[in-house]
């Protein structure tokens, strides 16, 4: 089969009348990234776009190496193992960090929230599914501040709870909270009313159902409203990080910009990038590891 | 012989949804189980079979009429009425033999009792080999006797069994009905079985009960021996092709279609 999706033999479709886009698209996208960080160095190298607009990949790893102080690191390592006497490179960072103090605040900031958002959000989001009172008194709330894009209130946290670290953790624990309460409640309605007949009809309690039939059926979405939230969480770190912070990838992005440093910027956003893809490479194996049967009864 | 699970003039009505008058499901239903009775509740869509099935396992109460247990009345689901379903009913978190033993688990029985009475019902619905295997995984036939087995495990006095092999193909379920009535035998249970089938409704059936709709009620009442025969011959297809059962399967198909074509 992956023989035939090569090409240099007549074009066959593996299965011509199957679902449509079915079959494997990683080659594919490997050369997607191919060719665009082709096209980018290309058109640095012949300069068509001036670097301040579009810095060159090779800028953008000198300034990975200057930031996230890679010499620094590497005499340290040499004097550790009694190669060298002492430290010569410098270690400058950019906005008085490292990148690795940057990245940790940031994923501190996250994560913190995230944990936060998944603690309270999936038992509201499982009341709001179970219960008429629990959703009614939540729906309204959660509807209404869902779609108020984060910059909007992030003053008015500011005010409340004022520039420390507090008000940035509650910005991302709002925009992670949502999708984890809504993809909760939709979970417990994917419970089959077949099953939950069949467990009472094994002399189940009401508190039994609930315990060991409808959070279990409703895991998947659970997982799957928790994927999308660190996603969001990631969106929302930029805004949080806007006033007041010291350091953080987002503050590392803004301070840059200040200061036209575009070759910074970029580096900030692939790092983001990087970050949150990881993270939702490692959510999609939690999934297949924790909720295997997901899509298939 | 006194009756296990005796219904007296139940009734079912549903109350109106969006202007539409309230519908009624059920109407005068009188019905026994005995001991070892296989009974069968055959008829079209929509005549009320899954609610009385419904009201019997106890999941929704009915609106007149009462239904005893040994006397005592039935006030909601339990574990002497075991439940098998068309589908969607087992737990796809739990491998075979963990849907098997479910209902012990519930109770608060040990694991390795449990797992002892699992096996039990899973080398009877012939699934031995597969205990360690995701559900979602196994055919629909498969899924049924998982379900046919969980609902064992339990050891209820009735099996309550909703079209079970309603979305099974045509052979899958003929086998299917030969390991139900093998269980039937071997297991002593109760059973009140749900179809739409004319042919596996008199095959299983030692009482068969044809049901009409609006209102749902019972309109014949048949007693059959053709399980019998079949425990004797062993052949399921030389007592379906017997003119005796093709004279009968004919009779009810009258049945049926005649209150089709009155309406």
């Amino acid at each position: 089969m992956f023989r035939l999706s090569f090409a240099g033999r007549r074009r066959v479709s593996v299965d011509p009348y199957g679902a449509p886009g079915s079959g494997n698209s990683m080659l594919i996208s490997a050369v997607t990234i191919a060719v665009i960080l082709f096209a980018w160095w290309l058109v640095t190298y012949l300069e068509l776009i001036r670097p301040l607009f579009l810095p060159s990949p090779g800028l953008v790893f000198s300034k990975f190496q200057k930031i996230a102080c890679t010499e620094y690191y590497y005499d340290m390592l040499l004097v550790f193992v009694g190669a060298r006497a002492e430290v010569t490179a410098e270690c400058a960072g950019f906005s008085e960090h490292t990148l690795h103090e940057h990245a940790l605040w940031s994923l501190y900031r996250v994560f913190s929230s995230f944990f936060l958002a998944a603690l309270t959000a999936v038992p509201i989001g499982i009341a709001m599914g179970m219960n008429r009172l629990a959703r009614g008194v939540f729906d309204p709330p959660i509807e209404f501040y869902r779609p108020i894009p984060p910059l909007a209130y992030l003053p008015l946290t500011i005010i409340w709870f004022g520039i420390g670290d507090f008000s940035k953790v509650f910005l991302i624990y709002l925009a992670c909270f949502a999708p984890i309460a809504i993809n909760a409640r939709a979970g417990v309605r994917s419970v089959s009313i077949e099953q939950i007949h069949a467990a009472y009809s094994m002399g189940a309690s009401r508190r039994q159902v609930v315990w060991q039939v409808v959070i279990k059926a409703a895991l998947p979405e659970i997982l799957t409203g928790m994927r999308v939230a660190i996603a969001f969480g990631w969106t929302t770190l930029v805004a949080a990080e806007m006033v007041a912070a010291k350091a953080g990838l987002g503050v590392m992005v803004l301070n840059a910009a200040r200061f036209l440093a575009t070759d910074i910027v970029f580096l900030g956003i692939v790092v983001i990038g990087l970050v949150a893809f990881l993270f939702d490479l490692l959510m999609r194996w939690i999934e297949k590891t924790l909720v295997p049967w997901k899509g298939m009864m | 012989m006194a009756a296990i699970i005796e219904l007296s003039n139940v009734g079912m009505v549903f109350p109106s949804v969006m202007g539409r008058g309230s519908v009624r499901a059920l109407e005068d239903i009188n019905l026994e189980f005995h001991a070892d009775e296989f009974v069968v509740a055959l008829g079209a869509s929509g005549c009320g079979k899954t609610t009385l099935l419904n009201v019997i396992a106890g999941f929704i109460p009915p609106t007149s009429g009462t239904i005893d247990h040994k006397g005592e009345p039935i006030a909601g689901p339990g574990r002497d009425r075991g439940v098998v379903f068309q589908k969607h009913a087992l737990f796809p978190w739990l491998n075979v033999v963990e849907n098997t033993e479910f209902g012990l688990k519930l109770q608060g029985v040990g694991q390795s009792e449990r797992r002892r009475v699992a096996r039990e019902n899973l080398a009877l619905v012939g699934l031995t080999e597969f205990e360690q295997h995701p559900v979602y995984q196994l055919s629909g036939g498969m899924q049924q006797r998982v379900g046919l087995a969980r609902a064992l495990t339990s050891n209820p006095e009735m099996l309550l069994m909703d079209e079970p092999l309603g979305a099974l193909d045509a052979f899958t379920r003929e086998n299917m009905q030969e390991l139900i009535l093998r269980v039937w035998k071997k297991t002593g249970k109760i059973v009140f079985f749900i179809t739409h089938s004319v042919e596996e409704a008199l095959f299983l059936a030692t009482r068969l009960i044809v049901m009409s709709p609006r209102p749902g009620r019972i309109t014949h009442e048949y007693r059959l021996d053709f399980s019998a025969k079949y425990f004797a011959s062993g052949n399921a297809r030389s007592i379906k092709s017997d003119p005796k059962f093709i004279a009968i399967r004919e009779e009810v198909l009258s049945i049926i279609y005649g209150e089709e074509t009155e309406q």
